[in-house]
């Protein structure tokens, strides 16, 4: 019986499809994943062998055209791919199965994009989720301890401040910014100042090519790792959606961990050690003028705001989709004046036709920094400077009670007075430092706007099914207005500026604009073949040319009239001649012309056998502007393979092995990128400048004897990895090992000065060799309908090594943590050591070559210190994501371990011969007093500092920050009553503590010593994502 | 259609391939390539003008703050501290940027020096103008090297004082540019020689220039006078300190303070070495804020109390900065500055009183202490501007001490102090002593707080010779340390 009804139903079946055959009919139905049960968006439901093909909106919801008889494939990242033929129903819903073992995952790469199960080399993607909502202004700080082998610290704290990005570690001896990554966004190469132009939530994904065999395709300028972004899009058939974001909060500074003398503390320090103020004061002239107590750091710093808003529309028909985004972005820094303001919009256009696909990525905004006086530097106008050496006795309010911007008291003759000695002061001299910093800051503008265009248009032709060509143009259009004002009435304005003794005007204005256009224009042709279902072959020839053009002007004029303190027009003449026949008011004019241009060829060749074997190869020649025509061509290449083991029958029965994936790489990639300025463009030629000679005459000089020899830098990297997934996807990961070279570095080869008047000839001698292991586990500890929780963590482990620098052994370059020795870590501390105290006499003790005890500060007795590296040995990140029905909890932890600087701040404030004019660190009430004292702090007497100390004020700035925690509830459409789509609600916090042993406030920045710098700020804020 | 866009894309490819050249070939447009820099005479003159620019007799008085001259200032935030507690070592800025700026000079002269001998003249008043700008070159080299080695030369041994012995190695002479050079140490004699024959050439191609801001025959006898006196040809030296004497008088005391405050008088000056607003450069900003005036480096007490309140002596009104300091402050004043322009004052490379100085210092070695005491009698008559008792000296050292002290008076932060306390060691007997009992302690002592001790530099310190900095050192393994570096 059972068998004659199935072969009715056959039967009818058969008539049914003979009848329906050809009438094409409306499918609709929801896409559910069987994890949870929730709604899949997203998904591709195409009909197989068609064109045709939709996405699942936000719901899980689809609809489309398709004939009984007609296979729909249903298939999303994540999910196994599920193939259901259409039958009578018009319903079609669908659970996918979540699919650990093989993520059918499309990963964007260079030049084109990649399954992830076929990705042969060491890269990591990032998405979405994690970057969206983190309210700081710089993409590349958000990055910090998310990705293994990334290195990421902030510049400065300053709103829209770059960060410094180093993937797996130096890989030439340039200091700066020479070894950030390249970055490509849409397909267009950029650098990292973009990143404070760009609106974090627009970022669809972002992968980091961190081995030699997945950028070796970039060429010469792939040798630091490549990050390439990619921008959201709209979905084809899908009502437009719109949603709204906002976020408020506030910035505070992170305590410092040092104590500063009181107004006793110091009056008294200074007695005792006979200099400054307290030098001969009694006790109760001590106490009189203890009175006053201020802690500058109240009117020095302040609490910053951050607010942003954005509406996003997205949303797409059949042939067309588009996701479009504007948003206001404004943060406030956390001292006077600092203040950052982004406008952005973003409109992304994908265009389908038979043969035809465009797309275009257009993106502008404006952006107005305002910046504050004279951060990270030695200035008096640096709060950050004022904050920590003013004097605590001298009174911030003026007689009347008032703040005073203006400083100290008057004497009786106009002039400044010392509040204790008494001792005239000049009203931009030392003491005034606090009032400096508020003057400036209150009176003086120093801010830059700017105006940011990267648009991005793809052309895509199908000449067959199995070749395309391919046209790709970006256009990075970067525009900067600065303007620098010191006001007539303020006190630089007043006392220094044009010069002492000007009469007819005071103050000045600057104008600084420059302009950066990149051109970048790939053609390719790619053949894509499948044969016998097994052997997947991509094979493509590509050209590209790449130019830039860079042009700058700048002028400062002074006498500046305080009616128009703004204006251009408020300028005096330069000819202007003062009663004294002086010409003080000459404006100061400069400028820079600079072009660099790159033309290449190159190939791509990728096999993949049954998702088993995959094997990928590039080859690329380079010339670049910046060589001879005899070096100007450079060739790189890459071979990897990857072999995904569990497709293997011997592994399969293996139940708790969802995915194991061996992938090995091997590459050659160049650097070109050796700076952005005359000197180091045009290095390879002899040339000369025009300048101001004596007198004022005009005159000649050399710019640099060039070196015609200079060539490409050239990395050679190895990469193993495993990718893995165990347990039904609980636990999942990879883990990497590499061995980079670089070969041919260009370093400053040490020439005889008494041969050549320079001390260095830029020559490709150097080698340096990373050898690096990371890794990355996330494990699902629950996954259910109503609960998710996972937990993650990534750690790299560097070291690096000199090879080879000019064929000596050793280079004294200016910086302690620059020195070159073979065999030695680059950026690792070369120093006499410092050895304490000596009990007898107070002396500061250092050690020599051998490790004997020496009161001798002689630079001789430098050593390297490999456990004193100023790059982590260890760094990454862990962190915790925690959901419960609509409540979610992220964290994310970032720490970095044995890594040094220099505290220059501390070894200002710990220097008794600066007690007069800075306050003190509390540690020097502990310092040496008599023969017997066991300390670490010397007797003021013998004090030294720069070289002299040696490596006291070296420090450890090892630490963990609790770098992101997000609290969020998110309501449903069903709790909103289908009013709104959804809501989410969410308070978050950035940097909320910092575990060091720094003694300041942020042991984070990215140079080798901190002076009086900008430290990253604690944020927190509340947002609301409303999706209508 | 489908051939149409094939075309077209061929088309884009082609024109890609085309334009690659525009990628890769680029000429600098913020530099001018070697072979277009020195083509005309007016090229070359510039790249005298650049030489000039790059002769920087600030590094000299530089020099200075390693001696008991200075202290301290009122308003430091640590500015001349390294100089002030005597740290000299290979790494040690001023060795290093004395050595790459003088051979910075010489070598940019070098690169267009043979370009300029190769050009030939179309009329007679080119050549004169070309021959010119060769001797003035020529004589700028023979000076780079002169300085270089009135710092630089030392004797073999810590004990060994007589520091520019002929055959005590003095520095590498220099007359290319060549980048695989590593070049040794001349002697003493070798270098002296150069500069004599370089000198010689070049006062026979001079002319007679009269302009003193610039090379004339006078900078080269005074060139000539210098390199004599310190070399041991003192007949030579009261020779060429005679022709300059004669030829220039001393300035009295109004002159004296004019040519110095306000570089209004150029009575007595050799060659004044242009400092203005347009090539920038303020010699007084070695010693204060320009902006404020806010000295953070001070006249010693030491020093000042040779120019004691009350003195005569209108050196007393240059050596210090009697219109600004203020109580307890001694304030530099050779470099004040002009009206409105603070501490901006042309350096006086050359003036006639240092060859009274060079005169007298001559006599005495030669054993002629009432011609030497004349000679001092000369200068200080003019400086007081009454006549002053004739100094009377027994012996040498009498005559030595006392000439040294007028050379530190007279040519106060003019670059000579540390050269002068080097080689007269063998006749003074001395070091660099500082007092510590002077000022008030902590506030305006000389030495004994802030990190600064009163040790000073003992007699047979290696810190009485620059070492050869490590800038060479570096990429020179056939250069010879100075001993004890």
């Amino acid at each position: 019986m059972k068998l004659k009804l199935s072969s009715l139903l056959t039967i009818f079946m058969v008539l049914i499809v003979q009848f329906s055959f050809g009438q094409e009919k409306t499918i609709t139905g929801t896409v559910t994943g069987s994890d949870d049960g929730l709604p899949v968006a997203g998904a591709n439901v195409i009909v197989k062998g068609t064109q045709r093909g939709k996405q699942t909106d936000f719901d899980g919801n689809y609809s489309l055209k398709a004939s009984v008889g007609e296979t729909l494939v249903f298939s999303f990242l994540g999910y196994k791919t599920v193939e259901i033929v259409v039958a009578n129903s018009n319903t079609v819903d669908v659970v996918m199965e979540a699919d650990t073992a093989v993520l059918d995952d499309v990963l964007i790469v260079a030049y084109s994009e990649v399954k992830k199960t076929s990705v042969t080399a060491a890269q990591t993607t990032i998405k979405a989720e994690t970057i969206e909502n983190v309210p700081i202004p710089s993409l590349d700080q958000v990055l910090q301890g998310q990705v293994a082998g990334l290195n990421v610290t902030a510049n400065s704290g300053e709103p829209g401040s770059a960060a410094s990005t180093i993937i797996r570690g130096r890989s030439s001896f340039n200091p700066g910014t020479e070894l950030e990554p390249l970055y490509v966004v849409d397909g267009t190469p950029v650098d990292e100042e973009i990143f404070n132009s760009l609106n974090n939530n627009d970022i669809a994904t972002l992968t980091v090519l961190k081995d030699a065999a997945s950028s070796a395709i970039y060429g010469n300028r792939a040798s630091n790792g490549v990050i390439i972004i990619t921008t959201k899009k709209g979905t084809f058939n899908q009502d437009l959606s719109i949603s709204y974001r906002t976020q408020f909060g506030i910035s505070n500074q992170v305590n410092p961990q040092i104590n500063f003398l009181d107004s006793r503390q110091l009056l008294e320090y200074q007695r005792a050690i006979g200099a400054g103020q307290g030098a001969n004061l009694t006790d109760a002239e001590i106490d009189a003028f203890s009175q006053i107590n201020t802690d500058w750091t109240n009117f020095l710093l302040r609490t910053g705001q951050t607010q942003s808003h954005e509406v996003t529309l997205s949303g797409g028909g059949e042939n067309v989709r588009n996701f479009t985004s504007l948003s206001y972005f404004e943060q406030g820094g956390t001292t006077l004046r600092s203040n950052f303001q982004r406008l952005s919009l973003r409109s992304n256009t994908d265009l389908k036709g038979k043969r035809f696909d465009f797309s275009s990525n257009l993106s502008a905004s404006f952006t107005r920094t305002a910046t504050a006086p004279n951060a990270n530097s030695g200035s008096l106008n640096n709060p950050f400077l004022a904050a920590f050496i003013s004097l605590p006795f001298i009174s911030p309010f003026d007689a009347n009670g008032d703040l005073s911007l203006f400083g100290l008291p008057v004497g009786s003759d106009g002039q400044l007075r010392d509040p204790i000695t008494g001792a005239t002061q000049t009203p931009t001299g030392f003491l005034q430092s606090p009032f400096i910093a508020q003057n400036v800051a209150a009176f003086d503008t120093a801010e830059t706007e700017g105006i940011r265009f990267l648009t991005t248009l793809v052309g895509t032709y199908r000449l067959t099914d199995k070749i395309s060509l391919r046209s790709n143009f970006g256009l990075d259009y970067d525009q900067g207005n600065g303007l620098a004002i010191t006001d007539p009435r303020g006190l630089r304005g007043i006392n220094d500026t044009p010069n002492g003794t000007a009469t007819l005007g005071r103050g000045s204005l600057g104008r600084n604009t420059f302009r950066d256009a990149r051109i970048n224009w790939v053609n390719s042709i790619t053949y894509k073949n499948t044969f016998a279902d097994k052997h997947n072959l991509e094979a493509s020839g590509f050209v590209e040319y790449v130019k830039r053009n860079f042009r700058s002007d700048n002028f400062t004029g002074f006498g500046l009239d305080p009616r128009q303190a703004r204006s251009v027009g408020g300028l005096l003449s330069g000819q202007t001649v003062e009663p004294d026949m002086t010409t003080p008011f000459v404006p100061v004019i400069g400028g820079t012309t600079l072009d660099t241009g790159l033309f290449s060829v190159f190939a791509l060749g990728r096999y993949n056998y049954d998702n088993k074997y995959s094997v990928e190869a590039s080859i690329r020649r380079d010339a670049s502007s910046r060589f001879t025509a005899d070096n100007e061509w450079g060739t790189f290449f890459a071979v990897s393979g990857r072999w995904n083991l569990t497709r293997e029958a011997w592994l399969s029965d293996v139940s708790w092995l969802d995915n194991l994936a061996l992938r090995v790489g091997y590459g050659e990639v160049g650097n070109q990128n050796t700076g952005f300025n005359n000197a180091a463009v045009f290095g390879a030629i002899t040339s000369f400048q025009s300048e101001t000679a004596i007198g004022g005459a005009p005159g000649t000089t050399r710019n640099v004897l060039g070196n015609s020899d200079l060539k490409w830098e050239t990395k050679k990297s190895i990469n193993i990895g495993v990718d893995y997934s165990f347990f039904n996807g609980k636990l999942s990961g990879a883990l990497d090992v590499y061995q980079e070279d670089t070969e041919d570095i260009l370093v400053g080869a040490p020439v005889s000065p008494a041969a050549t008047g320079q001390t260095l000839l830029n020559s490709n001698l150097g080698e340096l060799r990373n050898e690096g292991v990371e890794l990355s586990v996330t494990y699902n500890i629950i996954n259910n309908k109503n609960v998710n929780w996972s937990i993650f963590a990534n750690g790299a482990y560097n070291r690096n090594e000199v090879l080879f620098i000019d064929g000596s052994d050793f280079q004294d370059r200016a910086g302690i943590f620059n020195d070159l020795q073979v065999g030695q870590r680059f950026g690792g501390l070369f120093s006499t050591r410092f050895a304490g105290v000596n009990p007898a006499n107070g002396r500061p003790l250092f050690l020599d070559l051998d490790g004997n005890i020496t009161e001798s500060t002689d630079q001789a007795n430098r050593v390297f210190n490999e456990d004193k590296p100023r790059d982590p040995k260890f760094n990454g990140g862990f962190g915790t994501n925690f959901s419960y029905k609509g409540f979610a909890l992220t964290s994310l932890f970032s720490y970095a371990a044995e890594q040094y600087r220099s505290n220059g701040t501390l070894g200002v404030i710990e220097d008794p011969g600066l007690v007069g004019i800075s306050n003190q660190s509390t540690r020097v009430l502990r310092r040496w007093q008599n023969p017997g004292d066991i300390t670490d702090i010397p007797n003021p007497a013998f004090f030294s500092r720069g070289v002299a100390a040696g490596d006291r004020f070296i420090e450890d700035t090892s630490f963990l920050r609790l770098r992101n925690v997000t609290l969020a509830y998110t309501f449903n459409s069903e709790q909103l009553k289908d009013a709104l789509k959804s809501v989410r609600i969410y308070a978050q916090g950035q940097n909320i503590f910092t575990l060091s042993k720094w003694k300041g406030f942020d042991p984070e920045t990215s140079g080798v010593g901190s002076f009086f710098d900008f430290p990253v700020s604690r944020t927190f804020t509340l947002g609301l994502d409303v999706n209508f | 259609m489908k051939n149409i866009k094939i075309i077209l894309s061929v088309l884009s490819l082609s024109v890609m391939l085309s334009s690659c050249s525009d990628a890769r070939d680029i000429s600098p447009t913020d530099l001018i390539p070697e072979q277009n820099a020195f083509q005309t005479i007016g090229d070359i003159q510039q790249g005298l003008n650049s030489a000039y620019l790059r002769y920087v007799p600030e590094l000299l008085i530089q020099t200075e703050l390693y001696t008991d001259d200075f202290r301290i200032g009122s308003q430091s935030g640590g500015q001349n501290l390294n100089f002030l507690r005597q740290e000299l070592n290979i790494s040690s800025v001023l060795p290093n940027a004395v050595w790459l700026g003088r051979y910075r000079m010489i070598t940019d002269i070098n690169l267009y020096l043979p370009i300029a001998e190769s050009i030939v003249a179309e009329n007679v008043q080119e050549q004169a103008t070309l021959n010119s700008i060769i001797a003035q070159s020529l004589t700028l080299r023979a000076l780079g090297h002169l300085d270089l080695m009135l710092l630089f030369a030392a004797g073999n041994s810590l004990t060994d004082f007589d520091i520019y012995a002929g055959t005590n190695l003095a520095v590498p002479i220099t007359t290319d540019v060549d980048v695989t050079r590593l070049p040794s140490r001349s002697t003493v004699s070798e270098v002296a020689e150069f500069i004599t024959s370089e000198l010689d050439r070049a006062s026979s191609l001079l002319g007679n220039p009269t302009d003193n801001d610039f090379i004339t025959q006078e900078a080269i006898t005074a060139i000539r006078a210098r390199l004599a006196l310190y070399t041991g040809d003192y007949a030579g030296a009261i020779n060429q300190a005679n022709v300059l004497i004669n030829q220039f008088p001393l300035a009295n005391t109004t002159q004296y303070f004019n040519m110095f405050r306000t570089d209004t008088d150029e009575t007595e000056v050799i060659w004044s070495l242009i400092r203005n607003q347009a090539a920038g450069g303020s010699p007084g900003g070695l010693f204060f804020f320009t902006n404020t005036r806010g000295p953070h480096t001070e006249v010693s007490n030491e020093m000042a109390n040779l120019v004691p309140m009350g003195t005569a002596d209108v050196r007393r009104s240059v050596v210090l900065d009697l219109t600004t300091s203020q109580p307890g402050e001694t304030r530099v004043g050779k470099y004040f500055g002009r009206p409105g322009e603070n501490g901006r004052n042309n350096i006086k490379v050359f003036r006639v009183s240092e060859q009274y100085l060079i005169r007298a210092e001559a006599q005495a070695r030669l054993g002629n202490l009432v011609g030497a005491a004349a000679s001092v009698s000369a200068l200080l008559d003019a400086r007081f501007g009454t006549p002053q008792p004739v100094p009377v000296y027994n012996n040498l050292q009498e005559a030595i001490v006392d000439i040294l002290e007028q050379r530190r008076i007279e040519l106060f932060a003019e670059g000579h102090r540390y050269i002068d306390l080097r080689r007269t060691r063998d006749i003074t007997g001395e070091g660099i002593t500082k007092d510590g009992t002077l000022g008030i302690p902590g506030v305006s002592d000389d030495c004994g707080s802030r990190g600064v001790n009163c040790a000073g530099i003992p007699i047979n310190d290696q810190r009485f010779a620059m070492p050869i900095p490590v800038n060479e050192l570096n990429a020179n393994p056939d250069i010879t340390q100075n001993p004890g570096y």
